[in-house]
């Protein structure tokens, strides 16, 4: 938003009082009193000093709000508020059961929703992977090959770009202990751990068993072991890597009771669930599925439990209270969930709807009900 | 006579107050002006923008708010 004060004073008596309080905005001059009249902010008798009154115009140009009332001590939240009230809505969150989600999402649009459906943050751009860290910065993985991290007021901070032996660069993670964790695509598929002064600190080749870079891999994520969990889309397989590259355990999704190969159960995500089990959504295969430590099915919901609700299954992620969180990336009705969420038995209990929007390609749920998701997000 | 000129110049007043300039109507295109700003770089305030626009009215420079 642009703030503008104005009062009846000279430009040069607005210039002292600027410098005099460091103020962030500009002040306008009306000292022939044409806003003060057009605005109704002038005083009867021709008093030397306006009404003190607030007004709140849209990019259309229409006056959306008066403030009559100004207080002064709160005014600029005040205002920011107003202004978050009056602007459409993003999309809609349907839950009978009154949950209402913050989310970021990741995709044809990099952005932050609210509760309340308003966007929040917002920068330019598709992305793929996307955190918001726990100092409120955003971590995404813009277009295709750079990741970056981003301020709240968009300032970049931290930034990786994709090496010229490779294509795509999907996965961005912080890890604990600073690094980046990076995955490209291509011609030497490899998983990355970058240093927050951007240099390679750990490498590891990935065996995605295709040379079409585009499916080689998706959403990896290191593991409390040290090990590293990538999903391989045409190797119908969740690989776990230790960082010397040895691949130590693999998790199949061609199984016969998934389908076998012909239902394109590509792996997207390999989320890591304390007890020991995977969570992996199954873009074209239209499912997620937990798999044990042995490989076998402990869980699955697919579009026979959902009312046909999964379309291309790409981000998830598994909440606290054991409800999933699964983006639907191909979704293009404007009446049908773009986001929708899953108890453990398998019920919906809420959907993100927004007919202006395709392609959410990743989802981090920020709050529910006013309150922050605890922990280290599973996603 | 007193009691009588002052009734009449708070009548008055109200009168006055009454047919003060009203605000522009709030769901209208807001009214559009220029003024400088205290660099002396002229601005426009009104018609379409890249972002919302706040016009905070204040009474006096130096008192705040």
């Amino acid at each position: 938003m642009t703030v503008y004060g104005i009062s009846f004073d000279t430009v040069e008596l607005q210039a002292k009082f600027a410098r005099r309080e460091s103020l962030n905005f500009r002040l306008l001059s009306d000292p022939e009193r044409i806003a003060g009249k057009k605005y109704g902010a002038t005083r009867p008798g021709g008093a030397a000093y306006p009404k003190r009154v607030t007004f709140i115009i849209d990019p259309d140009g229409i006056l959306r709000h008066i403030v009559k009332r100004v207080q002064v001590g709160t005014h600029g939240a005040d205002v920011a508020k107003i202004i978050l009230d009056l602007r459409e809505p993003f999309g809609t969150q349907v839950s009978k059961a009154g949950i209402r989600h913050s989310f970021l999402i990741t995709g044809t649009i990099t952005a932050i929703v609210d509760e309340e459906n308003h966007i929040v943050w917002q920068v330019k751009g598709r992305s793929r992977d996307g955190f918001v860290l726990p100092n409120g910065n955003v971590l995404v993985s813009m277009g295709s090959n750079e990741v970056r991290e981003y301020t709240r007021a968009k300032k970049v901070v931290f930034r990786y770009e994709l090496s010229k032996d490779n294509k795509e660069i999907g996965t961005a993670v912080r890890l604990e202990g600073g690094n980046t964790l990076v995955v490209e695509r291509g011609k030497k598929p490899r998983l990355l751990e970058i240093s927050p002064k951007g240099k390679v600190a750990v490498e590891v080749p990935l065996q995605p068993d295709t040379n079409n870079a585009h499916m080689q891999t998706r959403m990896a994520r290191k593991l409390a072991n040290g090990n590293y969990l990538v999903p391989h889309l045409l190797a119908f397989a969740v690989k776990e890597y230790d960082p010397s590259g040895k691949v130590v355990r693999t998790l199949r999704t061609d199984l016969a009771e998934l389908g076998g190969r012909k239902a394109e159960n590509w792996p997207f995500t390999a989320i890591r669930l304390p007890g020991g089990n995977t969570l992996v959504n199954l873009t074209h295969g239209n499912k997620i599925v937990e798999l044990d430590p042995e490989g076998r099915v402990a869980w699955r919901v697919d579009n026979s439990h959902v009312g046909g609700r999964f379309d291309d299954a790409c981000g998830a992620q598994r909440l606290p209270n054991g409800n999933t969180v699964i983006c639907a990336y191909h979704q293009r009705q404007p009446d049908k969930a773009k986001l929708f969420e899953v108890t453990r038995d398998k019920q919906v209990v809420w959907e993100y709807k927004n007919p202006k929007l395709s392609g959410i390609h990743e989802i981090h749920v920020l709050t529910t009900n006013g309150k922050p998701i605890a922990g280290p997000p599973l996603k | 006579m007193h009691i009588a000129t002052a009734t009449t110049l708070l009548l008055v007043s109200s009168v006055l107050s009454a047919q003060s300039v009203p605000f522009p109507e709030v769901g209208k295109p807001a009214p559009v002006f220029t003024a400088k700003d205290q660099n002396g770089k002229p601005v426009t305030v009104g018609g379409k923008s890249k972002t919302w626009t706040v016009l905070a009215f204040y009474p006096k420079a130096l008192t705040g708010g």
